[in-house]
């Protein structure tokens, strides 16, 4: 749990800006902190307020957020043979997989740590839900971009990737990667450039 | 690599291109870039994540 607290902090100061855009959005206290807990995907939820803001339906709110959403996909299969238990055991554990949790579980055998994982979903739940509640009571926040908050999680993910860049097959995946998310981002929907970023981590493991 | 002059011009000239709004990058790279470097030198995530944030925060105000 010790190693979520450099994430938890600013993500309970990311929630309270999404409780305060959410509050701006005329969506109350209640809505978005059960959003939070439901869905508790940060990217999806902003999404989601973003495409109503913007006056989307709700087809256009559920499509957007699962292809935002989707990178969970591959994720979700790369952990599973290091959770335990029957089909449904290890979909409950899975329900603990966030980004920073997944990347910092992994071990360079490929396989990762439960321990870890559980850990940091014990760390952020609370302090999602919690940072959504108080945002929603402050209210709208003017130039939030301003703080450069967002700045936050590709730092965390960079200083992940930095940690594996030891080995030659993780780099030269990472640069492809990269290459696939620039070239993708700016002719495609959101959540295409990151799926199809994941497809050569999924040769490099075969490489092993 | 570990030269930081060649890190700060790489993302200082990436930092210009994203101001072209068609590349749809939001004028955090200088500030992950140099959060980037500090974390290579300290190993200090904390750290790290603090220089990103207020050298993103201050690109911001300035432009």
């Amino acid at each position: 749990m010790k190693a979520g607290i450099p994430v938890a902090i600013p993500l309970t100061v990311i929630a309270i800006t999404f409780g305060s855009s959410a509050q701006a959005s005329s969506l109350g206290t209640l809505a978005p902190t059960v959003m939070s807990l439901l869905v508790f995907s940060a990217s999806a939820q902003f999404a989601a307020l973003s495409v109503m803001n913007s006056g989307g339906n709700l087809l256009t709110v559920l499509v957007t957020v699962a292809l935002i959403n989707a990178r969970f996909i591959p994720m979700g299969i790369a952990i599973e043979p290091s959770l335990k238990g029957g089909r449904l055991r290890r979909a409950l554990e899975g329900q603990a997989v966030v980004d920073a949790g997944w990347a910092a579980s992994s071990q360079p055998d490929g396989t990762f740590d439960r321990l870890v994982l559980f850990g940091f979903f014990c760390m952020m739940i609370p302090a999602w839900v919690g940072g959504t509640f108080i945002g929603t009571l402050i209210g709208p926040v003017k130039n939030i971009h301003l703080f450069g908050l967002d700045a936050i999680f590709p730092m965390f993910f960079l200083a992940l990737l930095i940690d594996d860049l030891r080995e030659q097959r993780t780099y030269r995946a990472t640069l492809m990667s990269i290459a696939i998310a620039l070239l993708l981002t700016p002719i495609t929907p959101p959540g295409i450039p990151v799926l199809v970023a994941t497809l050569p981590a999924l040769l490099a493991l075969r490489t092993k | 690599m570990s030269n930081p002059w060649v890190i700060i011009t790489a993302t200082a000239a990436i930092e210009l291109l994203s101001n072209q709004s068609h590349l749809h990058i939001n004028n955090q790279i200088l500030g992950v870039g140099l959060g980037g470097y500090a974390y290579l030198k300290k190993r200090n995530l904390v750290a790290s994540i603090a220089i990103a944030v207020i050298v993103t925060a201050l690109i911001r105000r300035i432009t």
